[in-house]
């Protein structure tokens, strides 16, 4: 039995695709093993000294014969010896020190003198339209290393920043496989649009999700304005820029890494089993005076797992790339393929990706450099109704009753007494997919037209073609979950944006102190996004090769769809940058921005920024303060403007067809048409003001180095559709620049690194506090209420003076414990209603009226979020951490509406058990008393916010480097191997599948059971030759 | 070499310059604005469909209206899961809502928008010379009903609103409530209007069939009398309907009238059309069926086996005991309006269903509950669960012969007979002459049992002063509160005393 279930695993594994492409790697790695041949050398002994410029002699210098692991460490004194073949070079390196090469050259004796390090500051940084070197960086700018994003086995380059920058906060709400996180930069400045924009090779983009983490060279984001503001109305909500990596002259280069690993649920909510379940129904039932369901509870048992019978156990997830890259220096190439693939945790659920990046670059004048990337990608991604909270397939599996079974025994789906549909059923009847295609690519040139003067114009275009297919097959679970009419659903959308920027950069020097650069630019960008779809019904068969429209017998009767949308924009640009002595830093932006979404009497923006740094290290009084090797003090101011959150056309007052009714005899839906909307031809961009003041500093030779940040974001004229007042029948409020809002807050990084014997070691952090603020919403009393829950309400409530989309409802204190404290409670409002006894919800009253008040319950906004991270190599062993956390932040907790039911109609929680079963039972309003007739314990509440903090192990890497001797032998450059685990445990004392919850727009932090992100390990591979 | 460069620079920059005209900027939306809409007939009928469009809408029309008409009044009980589920429908029954009770802010605000939608059209064809002046006559007429029609719903259940005939400028937006005579006084005149250039029914094509009619706007019109107590112009009109319209009689078999075979029958003044299609089973405005027969469905049914199974509904709206004890022994009506445990429908037919209403009297009535039948639909016509069919019966003809009793029944000398016993004489009902001799008392009972269930009962209590019927109503209740959102958007709203 054991025998048949492995080979049947195996069968499946086969068929699934992956072990053959796991053997085919093998065979690739044995080709290239075979391929090794070894050369004759003559070795020698060689000693030396090494002290640093100030003359001290430095114990614990690594030396090493560069391209071996052969090497040795200074002792004591400094002094060191080797033995190394006459040919050599000596690599000797020292944390907080510029590292030497030195040929050996038949020497044998050799002092070195290591300069302190400076590489740190001398790192380039890309900013908007040009690069700066970091040490002359005046705006807040955050980098990432691209190995820190490799480092992470996830699906995409946006999951890998959580927690790698300050201010950056990343939040996966829905764990589905291929879905993107929601990014946001220094807090929410909008209620519409939010994200920030991406620029990929100069190309403007709304997202990142398809580039191929291991094909970044650089990742960069701009946080405050002083950076930013080059991209103008686009750039408030902070610009992440990618420069994706390029071959380098020299001989070819070969890597391929890979990883496979499986996934399961991190968390799954604690329910009661079937004995408990029927136990607690009972008890309900007799509360509300009804006969009890079960005779025997006890004899019920475990029941079944309904979560189980849809969990993919074990879910597989692999990543191959492998690319080649070379070149002369004349001219580059980097070619890279990469395959993804990630089956979800619960069934029917899955994305793949296979994406193929080219670049080349050729010198092909001594003034003219041409280039261009092209990146295709094409993905595949199958979902499960998630979202919403009646029959989300991550809602019914905890609703449905344990004593229901799958499958009844003649095999027809069980039947929830209920109506919740059969989780199970619902699976099997699923077929969801999103096929999507993406071309992203550029074609530039430089041109040096004199010293110092550089023209540069780069053409983009991305074009991303989506195809949304649903299909609906007959079924019949129960008379409430059937389908009896198939249908095939499908829909297209396409995404083509061109860009075309020319920019002119000059850099000069004035004598020996004055450093000069300028900018001057313009940029053209065109954007069409088309959509359209349409739903058949009635085929012949459900056979799913048949799931094409001609078969259907209704496709004269199409339901169809299409929309066109088109935007323009046209800016111009400029930057000029000076330093004195590098000392004294200005930097001054300036934008103007003209746009198709501005109404016709706004369209042109202008946004300029200034900012200043003084890099204090350079001062003579700091020339005896040995401890500090950097510090630099930056300060900025700058507006920008949010341009995403404008929809096309809202400048006119638009006819919606679709409006219809129905006439006739026979009848027949007849077409309607009406003006839903009012337009507004002043509408124009968001003005977000940001203020911000840095510190960089680098302490103990740079052991210790850290930026701190504070920074006051202002956003006003925000867009927004302020409700008018009903008895105008407007469908539609006009949009708005009438809102405003602050953000205002923190962040602090810091990292220390340095070695102690052959341990090299790293541990760093960052922590960001956000304080959000409504400052207007228009009209006055505006309240936008959000987060619609079963029809019930709205959980969330933005309103003036508050952070936005704070909790909103009743605030449950405790539990009547007798009449008494009943009858004392509704004194004021002529007795007590039918429906309360001892055991029901106590809802805060203090005017004492007997009307429950109304109040804020909670914030979805955190206090502050942090990570942290550290690394400790010792010879080939290496092993990073990253950890991440959010603190002081509340979910709404949707589904213990059904799971702390006092009802116990649905599945209940474990918690439940500790329910309210006479006076002085327990007074916690989670848990009030069992009743089949209650309708009081149900209201939107504090009873269902819960503290959602967390601090989450989101990364953990153990790797080995295998020694050079070693990967010489199969003629190998580096082989390394590793174990991963994502998401290993989250610390955290919310109750529902993940407190990682997000939101859009004013709806956040509402937690309708979304998809939880998995726990992962993965194994890997990464090897060059 | 230097020459070659500046040359190259100079054309660099002019390639900058010229990449940038502003024409670029003009990018038209590709839907029409309402500047250029109205060029002709066709155009004009799509936006008269467009204000006719909200009467259909599930969560005004379809569910409000018996939500307030028949829940909250004695003949109902909210049902549904238990009395948790629409908790703020339960918290309407009980006379206990507040005016945060979301329910009341779309049956505020879409009358609303189906007057703003009747004067975009009445303003963008009066006087049009794109449209012809037949087609200018009707349908401002259409829209003067429609507009009465939303105002009525609005005055019936909040009391005196702003009234809205023009579209609003900003500076109206905060127009303070009008008085509950001024705004019966609007409905009227524009009933009055429209009765006037409306075509009757037996003047609509097969196509037009479910547009608005002279009848209709009559029958309206004496409704509004009946509203405000002007028995005598109450009676006049209604005996003339009587008199002159000969197309309006009884539909003989009572329970004909709620099936599809009954639509628009001789019975049928005004109905609102729904109608499901297969190719269209989502939620939403663009889905143009009714989902009132979903909502009162039965949540279980038996099967031949007498197990109990899952049924088609969420028993939403169930009638009571009370209501079951109005009908007079042998009152065929009962059985066509109420279904009990164990009821077999459409017994014999390959639609055959037992109802099993254990579930909804478990749910802690104090009295026993029925479903509702006069919208439950047979299983062959059930499409998605959004997608019922069947038309809303809005103004029967019977209601015109009990308004013209009710209206006598209050004249001295009136012959209120005549209305209750036609009503009664109905060849399916035929139950002879009443047993009441007190007209009023005539009236009131007749009108239960013959619109029990069809959302009238809540309004025929309150304006006829018998609102304590309901536990918990006091004559502050007539009116339900005006959403806070909207006396926060208008501060010129004055609140009802709820």
């Amino acid at each position: 039995m054991k025998k048949d279930q492995s080979s049947s695993k195996l069968n499946s594994l086969l068929e699934k695709g992956w072990l053959g492409k796991r053997l085919m790697i093998l065979a690739v790695f044995c080709i290239f093993g075979l391929h090794g041949h070894v050369f004759a050398q003559e070795t020698k002994t060689i000693t030396g000294t090494v002290t640093s410029s100030e003359g001290e002699t430095l114990p614990g210098v690594n030396v090493f014969e560069k391209g071996t692991t052969n090497g040795t460490v200074t002792d004591f004194d400094g002094k060191f010896s080797l033995q190394v073949s006459d040919d050599a070079t000596l690599v000797v390196s020292f944390i907080g020190f510029t590292t030497q090469e030195i040929l050996v050259d038949g020497k044998s004796n050799f002092d070195v003198i290591l300069q302190a390090d400076m590489t740190d500051l001398d790192e380039v940084v890309v900013v908007g339209y040009g690069i700066q070197k970091k040490s002359d960086v005046t705006g807040a700018i955050s980098t990432v290393k691209p190995e820190e994003l490799v480092k992470r086995d996830v699906a995409s380059v946006d999951q890998a920043l959580q927690g790698q920058m300050a201010g950056v906060t990343v939040t996966q709400g829905s764990g589905t496989p291929g879905e993107s996180p929601n990014i946001t930069i220094r807090g929410l400045g909008s209620l519409n649009n939010t994200s920030p924009l991406y620029v990929v090779d100069g190309m403007m983009l709304d997202d990142i999700a398809h580039i191929n983490a291991k094909d970044i060279e650089s990742l960069q984001v701009l946080k405050d304005a002083s950076a930013s503001a080059i991209y103008g109305s686009r750039g408030a909500n902070g610009v992440i820029i990618v420069t994706t990596k390029k071959g380098q002259a020299g001989q070819g280069k070969v890597m391929f890494s890979g990883y496979y690993g499986i996934q399961n649920f991190g968390h799954t909510p604690e329910l009661t089993n079937a004995s408990e379940w029927a136990m607690l129904n009972n008890e309900a039932r007799l509360a509300a005076g009804m006969e009890p369901n079960f005779s025997n509870p006890a004899s019920l048992g475990e029941g079944t797992d309904w979560l189980g019978a849809i969990t993919n156990e074990n879910a597989p997830i692999q990543s191959y790339d492998l690319s080649f890259s070379g070149g002369t220096e004349k001219s580059t190439y980097f070619i890279s393929g990469s395959y993804f693939n990630q089956e979800g945790v619960i069934n029917k659920s899955d994305y793949d990706r296979l994406s193929v990046r080219i670049n080349s670059e050729h010198r092909v004048k001594e003034w003219l450099t041409v280039g261009e990337n092209v990146t295709v990608t094409t993905s595949n991604q199958s979902t499960i109704l998630e979202g919403d909270e009646w029959n989300n397939l991550l809602i019914t599996p905890l609703n449905m009753e344990p004593t229901t079974p799958i499958f009844n025994e003649d095999g027809t789906y069980g039947v929830s007494g209920n109506q919740v549909n059969n989780p199970v059923a619902a699976i099997d009847n699923t077929f969801n997919n999103r096929e999507s295609f993406r071309v992203l690519g550029n074609l530039y040139a430089d041109i040096a037209l004199m010293k110092g003067l550089v023209f540069k114009t780069n053409l983009g275009a991305n074009m991303a073609f989506n195809e949304d297919n649903s299909y609906n097959p007959i079924y019949f679970v129960s008379i409430t979950d059937q389908n009896e009419i198939n249908s095939l659903s499908k829909g297209h959308d396409r995404e083509t944006s061109l860009s075309w920027t020319n920019t002119l950069n000059y850099n000069t020097k004035f004598g020996a102190d004055h450093d000069f650069a300028a900018t001057v630019g313009t940029d053209y960008y065109d954007q069409t996004f088309e959509w359209d779809g349409l739903s058949v019904t009635d085929f012949p068969t459900d056979e799913e090769d048949y799931r094409i429209i001609d078969n259907s017998r209704n496709k004269n009767e199409a339901v169809s769809y299409g929309a066109l949308f088109e935007s323009r924009q046209i800016s111009y640009l400029g930057r000029v940058n000076y330093a004195y002595k590098g000392r004294y830093l200005l930097t001054a932006n300036f934008r103007a921005d003209g746009s198709s979404k501005f109404g016709s009497k706004e369209k042109w923006g202008y946004f300029p920024s200034f900012s200043a740094g003084w890099r204090i290290i350079e001062e003579d009084f700091m020339d005896g303060v040995e401890f500090v090797s950097n510090l630099k003090l930056r300060a900025g101011w700058g507006q920008i403007g949010n341009q995403g959150a404008i929809f096309n056309y809202v400048q006119s007052t638009l006819a919606s067809t679709g409006l219809n009714y129905v006439l006739g005899y026979p009848k027949s839906v007849v077409n309607g048409t009406a003006f839903q909307g009012v337009g507004n031809d002043e509408i124009k961009w968001e003005t977000v003001e940001t203020t911000n003041i840095g510190l960089d500093f680098g302490l103990l030779r740079g052991k210790l180095s850290g930026s701190f940040e504070y920074y006051i974001k202002d956003t006003r004229d925000m867009i927004l559709d302020p409700p008018v007042p009903g008895q105008t029948g407007v469908e539609l409020p006009p949009w708005q620049n009438t809102g405003a809002m602050k953000n205002t807050g923190i962040e602090l990084a810091l990292n220390w690194q340095d070695k102690v014997g052959i341990v090299e070691y790293s541990i760093g952090g960052n922590i960001t506090t956000i304080n959000n603020e409504v400052i207007s919403l228009g009209t006055e009393g505006n309240v936008i209420s959000n987060g619609d829950f079963r029809s019930a309400g709205f959980v969330n409530r933005t309103v003036v003076g508050r952070p936005i989309s704070n909790f909103y409802g009743l605030v449950a204190e405790g539990l009547f414990q007798n009449q008494a404290e009943i009858d004392a409670y509704y004194a004021n409002a002529g007795g007590a209603p039918s429906n309360v006894a001892p055991g029901d919800i106590r809802y805060r009253d203090a005017d004492g009226d007997g009307e429950a008040d109304y109040d804020f319950i909670g914030s979805p906004i955190a206090d502050f979020t942090y990570a942290i991270n550290g690394s400790l190599s010792v010879k080939g062993i290496d092993f990073s951490f990253l950890l991440n956390g959010v603190q002081g932040i509340d979910v709404y907790n949707g589904p213990d509406y059904y799971q702390l039911n006092s009802m116990a109609y649905w599945n209940t929680s474990k918690e439940m058990l500790n329910r309210w079963t006479g006076e002085g039972s327990t007074n916690n309003p989670r848990h009030p008393r069992l009743n089949a007739s209650d309708s009081h314990n149900t209201r939107i509440s504090s009873r269902y916010v819960e503290d959602a903090s967390f601090l989450r192990i989101q990364n953990v890497q153990i790797g080995y480097t295998l020694p050079s001797s070693v990967v010489e032998k199969i003629k190998l450059e580096s082989l390394r191997v590793y174990v991963s685990g994502q998401n290993l445990h989250t610390f955290t004392e919310y109750t529902g599948y993940d407190p990682e919850v997000g939101g859009y727009g004013t709806e956040i932090g509402l937690d309708r059971a979304t998809y939880p992100t998995p726990r992962t390990i993965t194994f890997g591979i990464n090897l060059s030759f | 070499m230097k020459k070659f460069n500046i040359l190259t620079l100079t054309m660099a920059f002019l390639v900058m310059l010229g990449s940038c005209s502003e024409d670029l900027l003009d990018t038209p939306a590709p839907s029409i604005s309402d500047v250029s809409f109205f060029t002709d007939d066709q155009a004009a009928f799509d936006v008269l469909v467009g204000a006719y469009d909200p009467m259909s809408r599930y969560n005004y029309s379809q569910i409000h209206e018996w939500m307030i008409g028949d829940i909250i009044s004695d003949d109902a009980e909210k049902g549904g899961e238990g009395p948790g589920d629409w908790a703020e429908c339960q918290d309407l029954k009980e006379f206990r809502a507040n005016s945060e009770n979301s329910i009341l802010v779309g049956r505020w605000q879409e009358p609303y928008v189906g007057i703003n939608r009747a004067n975009k059209l009445i303003a963008g064809i009066q006087d049009n010379p794109n449209i012809s002046a037949g087609v200018q006559k009707r349908y401002i007429a259409e829209a003067k009903f429609l507009r009465a029609w939303y105002h009525f719903h609005l005055v019936k259940v909040f009391g005196g609103v702003p009234i809205v005939t023009s579209v609003l400028q900003p500076s109206e937006f905060q127009n303070p409530r009008n008085s509950v005579a001024e705004v019966y006084a609007q409905i009227e005149a524009d009933l009055r209007d429209a009765a006037k250039d409306l075509p009757t029914k037996p003047d609509l094509t097969a196509e037009e069939v479910g547009r608005i009619t002279k009848g209709a706007a009559e029958a309206m019109l004496i409704k509004m009398y009946i509203f405000q107590e002007k028995w005598q112009d109450a009676a006049t009109l209604s005996q003339s309907f009587i008199d002159t319209y000969d197309w309006y009689f009884l539909e003989p078999d009572f329970e004909k009238i709620f099936t599809t075979a009954g639509e628009h029958g001789s019975e049928s003044i005004f109905e609102i059309m729904h109608l499901g299609v297969a190719s269209n089973t989502g939620w939403g405005d663009d889905n143009e069926g009714n989902v009132t027969s979903i909502y009162q469905g039965s949540r279980q049914i038996y099967n031949a086996k007498g197990e109990i199974k899952s049924g088609w509904g969420w028993g939403f709206n169930l009638p009571t005991q009370n209501l079951f004890d109005e009908f007079e022994e042998g009152d065929s009506r009962r059985s066509a309006t109420l279904i009990d445990d164990g009821d077999v429908l459409w017994e014999g037919t390959d639609d055959e269903e037992i109802i099993c209403t254990q579930h909804v009297n478990s749910i802690g009535y104090s009295q026993k509950v029925y479903h509702s039948k006069k919208y439950y639909i047979p299983p062959s016509e059930r499409l998605g669960m959004s997608d019922a069919s069947n038309n809303w019966r809005a103004i029967r003809y019977a209601d015109v012969l009990l308004w013209n009793a009710e209206a006598n029944a209050h004249i001295s000398g009136g012959d209120w007979q005549f209305g209750v016993n036609a009503v009664r004489g109905r060849e399916s009902v035929d139950l002879g002459p009443t047993p009441y001799s007190d007209g009023l008392e005539a009236v009131y009972h007749e009108r239960r049992v013959e619109f029990a269930m069809e959302s009238h009962r809540y309004w025929d209590l309150v304006r006829t002063g018998r609102g304590n019927l309901m536990p918990g109503y006091s004559d502050n209740k007539r009116y339900l509160p005006i959403p806070q959102i909207e006396i926060s958007l208008n501060p010129n709203l004055e609140p009802n005393p709820y």
